[in-house]
């Protein structure tokens, strides 16, 4: 520490801190046009300039550090003087449009000129005219405002690690320029918007805000993004019932003042015109819908559904919820299930992406949870990224990993078959063949144990199982392991070398974890490896799922979930049971119910008859969709609500219309287990009910009364009943939410789990065989196929198709395929070719490229033009029953 | 945006083995320092720098394009734009322009049959103005340069000709009638 004088009061700073840093500790203001506390000092526009005594000319004060004893004076005459002499200087280069210009009133530049009283430039006569640049999807550039602060092209090279923009020209003619000028969709841009949020000035800007509103006129809601498990929260901009724009609170966890483009120009869909506003009914799904009022609509619900319980029994129905809804509104579609229709024949959309992590997390540690928070991954030395796209499926996780490996120097061990972005940021990339996932750990688990690097104390105090697990993994020597997987054994034992040499080991998953065979294995096998070098129960360390849509952990939490209530208490043990039984005023059934996949067999047997599924498309997303759709048009009644006219929706009989993200008040809990608030930011449209009152209003008409006057009371019974949530309620969750578990009304929430003992005692070290997939490539179909996600966009597509900024910058699927296949079948990007598999067949544009690993090729499922999910396949997870999504047979011709 | 990167996009197919050769004698880790050998390179070997080989260049060594880009856009020495293998320059300082300049330039204009700023078709030659050369008491001048890097010596007045490359040849007094000789002396030397 060293002291200094700063106007005349005295301050106390860390050698390494900047004179602006102490300034602001003692609440001084210094002007700044090219600092971000992101972002390394550039002390390009000298605003913030400062007089040291004894110092020959005033400093930067952004780019100086403090010494002991330094005299700083932020305001005297000659500071003034030159800072008024600076603001004039660029004045004189600047259009003079604050009138027309929509920075105005938050615009730095215009901000200091108030300040400083600077009316206008000795230095010019006449200012250049703005130049407005709208061609670019999602950012409009005006570069005769830019002021050169480079705040652009640092944000954009250190925080998201793109290196789009750059300086051009020298002298007068300096500018901010993509390489050649070319336009952003061309130039590598991912459209994450960060330049646009730094912007001092309007140079940069949101393009559809543009010429809407001034920042005066719209409300600012804090809500949370529902696009990915990261769980950004989001500043809504709202004017008039209308989002304008959103940004992000640099202060405020996990993304601080990060976004991802679908999290900052995903937000017109819900003013598509398609969007339905009416219940829609209809008797048989061979009819067309009719438009129906809700009484009606609601009146048929409760009918139809009582006739098939009293007909069929409980059993014959099924509930499926989403991770797009909240946690009220999961809750209640569990509780409607089993309260209200007697089954626990209740399933949520984790059953197709991270039920595997639940279940395997829970056989290893207990809870079904990651056990780290996101910020944690800054801190690691070394992580291992496995089966994620990151950069693409979670964009903002994806900035700490490579800010992890960029600055902090972390060692990064990237499982993958496909080339993805973080192999270019990878010490050890291990490519191994798509499935193979068990049996590459279990090469890893061979060397630690071989090479006594495992962490002996750990073993011995917290786990369980050692000698099986020794056992098992004792034939997957490098040599073996080589051969299944195709990875180079040497990498293998480096890898493991790496990772066993570390106190701060972090592993982080995606869906290439668990939409295989042995997905829940794969968890596990994952889990062994943190749990023998001892890589659990501290920061930076731990098992991180990745969740797919932000509240897959919320949706798994509110048990909608088959054999489970909320936070995973078992619907068949009797005294949990008898809890809920009399919480609810009804005998609940203690059988655990049917998982997702199990009912379309049921519906196909004909024992099961109707279904609800809210806010979910499986005749979409599921895995080898002819199935499933035929399995719905069995049905005797089936029930969806929506938001749109999806691919499940048009096998309803009723279809009933409801609230997005934006309109909606309740919580989300992203992959960290933040348990955080969504405000309603615009209101409902015309025609539309909450999800949750609509279930209410079935439940009810059916001679249950289920009431609540606001989410916040749903929550409140969610915390009577399940003791991890025992601490929640709404007003304790404005501000950053909270971690659960939250034990009680004080408990500050929980960010790292397993501290000193595991959720379930001892971690139990599972000794597990490698599985092959289920179909494996052969002469007829001689290709894996591997569906994943694409940066911009969501799920089935329905919403963020919907939106015109990311339309126009991606709009169509591509299968990519390595130059390898490419080149035997005569195929050439952009060729149109045919993807078959054994259930289904559909065109689509080539990319060639060698992201793909050879004999493998990859789609995403966001297009409805490009049904992929007709081809995958037959594969489930041995346990959680979870589709085989990344392997599946197919082969390509040319169409 | 500046002049000579409007066009540049539809460079013609390039051979790039010896950049590729070259940048593989350099290290496996690059970084900003090493920027400007390489370009310096690729103007050396094309005349110019094709978008293609910045591309090439910005693959192999991890340097991102944009930077690449912007530092062959800070220094007015390297060109975007396919250049001929001698670079005309008229001076149209104001000397020069009265004792006639103008009409040297539209007889050169007729003669290569380019506008001024272009180049011919067989990439001989590339016609530009000038500042004052600082040679007014011989104007009209006429700078003849067999140098690549012939920009190098046009961005403001020189003074006694110091900064001008090796290769650049003055031409004093040129008048319409003396300047398709000039020319055809280049024209009629042989590539090497
Ligand atoms: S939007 Fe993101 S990637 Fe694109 S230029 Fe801006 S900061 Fe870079
Ligand atoms: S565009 Fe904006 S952020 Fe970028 S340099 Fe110009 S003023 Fe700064
Ligand atoms: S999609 Fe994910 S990373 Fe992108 S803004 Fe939303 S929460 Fe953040
Ligand atoms: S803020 Fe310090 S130089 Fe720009
Ligand atoms: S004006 Fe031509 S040399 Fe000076």
């Amino acid at each position: 520490m060293v002291s200094l004088l700063i106007d005349g009061k005295k301050v106390e700073a860390e050698p390494s801190q900047t004179i602006l840093q102490a300034a602001q500790k003692l609440g001084i203001h210094i002007p700044t046009l090219c600092h971000d506390p992101r972002l390394t000092p550039s002390g390009a526009c000298r605003m913030c300039v400062v007089e040291v005594e004894g110092a020959r000319s005033l400093v930067a004060s952004c780019a100086t550090t403090v010494s002991d004893g330094m005299k700083v004076s932020t305001r005297s005459e000659s500071v003034t003087r030159a800072r008024k002499l600076n603001l004039e200087l660029i004045w004189s280069d600047h259009p003079n449009d604050c009138l027309t210009c929509d920075k105005t009133g938050e615009c730095q530049l215009q901000k200091f000129m108030y300040e400083y009283d600077v009316k206008t430039s000795r230095f010019t006569e006449q200012n250049p005219p703005s130049a407005p640049d709208d061609s670019n999807p999602g950012i409009y550039r005006d570069m005769n405002k830019c002021i050169l602060c480079g705040k652009c092209v640092r944000i954009c090279d250190e925080v998201q690690d793109q290196h789009i923009w750059a300086f051009s020209n020298r002298g007068m003619q300096t500018s901010i320029a993509t390489a050649f000028e070319r336009p952003l969709k061309d130039s590598g841009c991912v459209f994450c918007g960060h330049c646009v949020s730094v912007c001092p000035v309007g140079a940069l800007m949101d393009r559809p805000s543009a010429k809407k509103g001034r920042p005066w006129e719209t409300k600012k809601v804090r809500t949370v993004c529902c696009y990915c498990g990261v769980g950004c929260s989001l500043m809504l901009h709202v004017k008039g019932g209308e989002i304008l724009k959103v940004t992000a609170d640099t202060h405020s966890p996990p993304n601080y003042g990060s976004l991802c483009v679908k999290g900052r120009y995903g937000y017109e869909f819900y003013k598509s015109q398609d969007r339905l506003t009416s219940p829609l009914i209809r008797d048989h799904i061979d009819q067309p819908f009719r438009e129906a009022n809700w009484e009606e609509a609601i009146s048929l619900v409760a009918r139809k559904l009582m006739e098939i319980k009293r007909k069929y029994g409980p059993d014959a129905f099924g509930c499926l919820s989403s991770s797009r809804g909240t946690n009220e509104e999961n809750y209640l579609a569990q509780k409607f299930a089993r309260a209200v229709m007697g089954t626990n024949n209740m399933d949520n959309c984790a059953r197709v992406c991270h039920a595997p992590s639940v279940t395997g997390l829970r056989a290893a540690l207990g809870s079904g949870a990651a056990t780290n928070s996101l910020a944690d991954i800054e801190g690691a030395e070394v992580l291992i990224v496995s089966g994620s796209n990151t950069t693409e499926a979670h964009p903002v996780a994806a900035l700490k990993i490579k800010k992890a490996v960029r600055q902090n120097g972390a060692k990064l061990i990237v499982i993958d078959p496909r080339e993805i972005e973080l192999v270019r940021h990878a010490t050890v990339w291990l490519r191994l063949k798509p499935g193979t996932n068990v049996a590459l750990i279990n090469g890893l688990l061979h060397v630690i144990l071989k090479e006594g690097l495992e962490n002996k104390e750990f073993i011995r105090q917290r786990t369980e199982n050692i000698d099986m697990l020794r056992q098992v993994v004792a034939q997957y020597t490098p040599e073996k392991t080589e051969e299944i997987t195709g990875v180079p054994k040497e990498d293998i034992i480096r890898a493991a070398r790496i990772y066993a040499g570390t106190k701060k080991g972090m592993i982080v998953y995606g869906l290439g974890m668990t939409e295989h065979k042995a997905g829940s294995h794969g968890v596990m096998s994952l889990a062994n490896l943190a749990l023998i070098t001892g890589n659990v129960g501290r920061p930076n360390t731990g098992i991180n799922p990745l969740r797919g849509q932000n509240n897959v952990q919320g949706s798994c939490d509110m048990g909608a979930l088959p054999d489970v209530y909320t936070c995973y208490q078992k619907v068949d043990d009797p005294v949990i049971n008898k809890k809920f039984s009399e919480a609810w005023g009804c005998q609940l059934p203690a059988k655990p119910g049917l998982k997702e996949p199990q009912m379309y067999r049921e519906a196909q047997a004909d024992k099961l008859k109707a279904m609800y599924i809210i806010g979910y498309d499986p005749a979409a997303t599921q895995a080898n969709i002819n199935e499933v759709k035929s399995a719905m048009k069995k049905l005797d009644f089936l029930v969806v609500q929506e938001l749109f006219m999806t691919e499940t929706a048009k096998l309803a009989h009723v279809v009933l219309p409801a609230g997005c993200f934006f309109e909606k008040d309740g919580t989300f809990t992203n992959a960290e287990r933040r348990v955080r608030r969504l405000n309603q930011a615009i209101p409902l449209p015309k025609g539309t009910k909450h999800d949750w009152e609509i279930i209410c209003l079935i439940a009810s008409t059916m001679g249950y009364p289920m009431h609540y006057n606001h989410p916040s009371e749903i929550m409140d019974e969610i915390a009577r009943l399940t003791p991890e949530f025992a601490g929640i309620d709404f007003k304790r969750l404005e501000g950053d939410g909270l971690v659960w578990p939250v034990w009680d009304k004080n408990h500050p929430g929980t960010p790292i789990l397993h501290k000193d003992t595991f959720t379930r005692g001892k971690g139990r070290l599972n000794d597990l065989l490698y599985t092959p997939s289920e179909e494996l490539p052969d002469d007829d179909y001689p290709l894996y196929l591997t569906t994943g996600r694409r940066l911009y966009h969501y799920n089935n597509g329905s919403m963020s198709l919907r939106n015109p900024e990311i339309y126009a910058i991606s709009s169509e699927e591509f299968v990519e395929i390595h130059p390898d296949e490419a080149e035997r079948l005569g195929i050439q990007t952009g060729d149109t070719v045919r993807v078959t598999s054994r259930r289904g067949s559909l065109e689509v544009k080539a990319e060639v490229t060698t992201k793909s690993r050879p004999g493998s090729v990859f789609l995403s499922f966001h297009f409805p033009e490009t049904p992929t999910n007709v081809l995958t396949g037959p594969g489930e997870d041995l346990l959680a029953l979870t589709p085989e999504y990344k392997v599946c047979a197919v082969k390509v011709e040319k169409a | 945006m500046n002049k000579k990167m409007q066009k540049n996009q539809e460079s013609p197919d390039i051979e790039l083995q010896k950049l590729e050769d070259y940048i593989d004698k350099f290290h496996t880790k690059f970084d900003n320092s090493d920027i400007i050998p390489i370009l310096q390179f690729v103007q050396d070997i094309y005349g110019y720098l094709p978008c293609d080989a910045l591309e090439f260049v910005s693959k192999k060594t991890h340097i991102p394009l944009s930077r690449i880009y912007g530092i062959s856009t800070f220094y007015a020495h390297f060109s975007f734009v396919p250049r001929g293998k001698y670079t005309i320059k008229v001076c149209i300082g104001t000397a020069c322009h009265v004792r006639g300049a103008e009409k040297v330039n539209a007889k050169l204009e007729e003669l290569l049959n380019i506008k001024n700023g272009e180049t011919t078709a067989d990439y001989k030659f590339t016609l530009e103005s000038v500042g004052c050369v600082g040679t007014c008491a011989l104007g009209p001048i006429v700078v003849v340069g067999t140098s690549k890097k012939s920009e190098a010596c046009c961005g403001g007045p020189l003074k006694s000709g110091r900064n001008v490359s090796l290769g650049d040849k003055f031409h004093g007094q040129v008048t319409p009638e003396n300047i398709e000789e000039i020319i055809n002396k280049y024209q009629g030397e042989t590539d090497e």
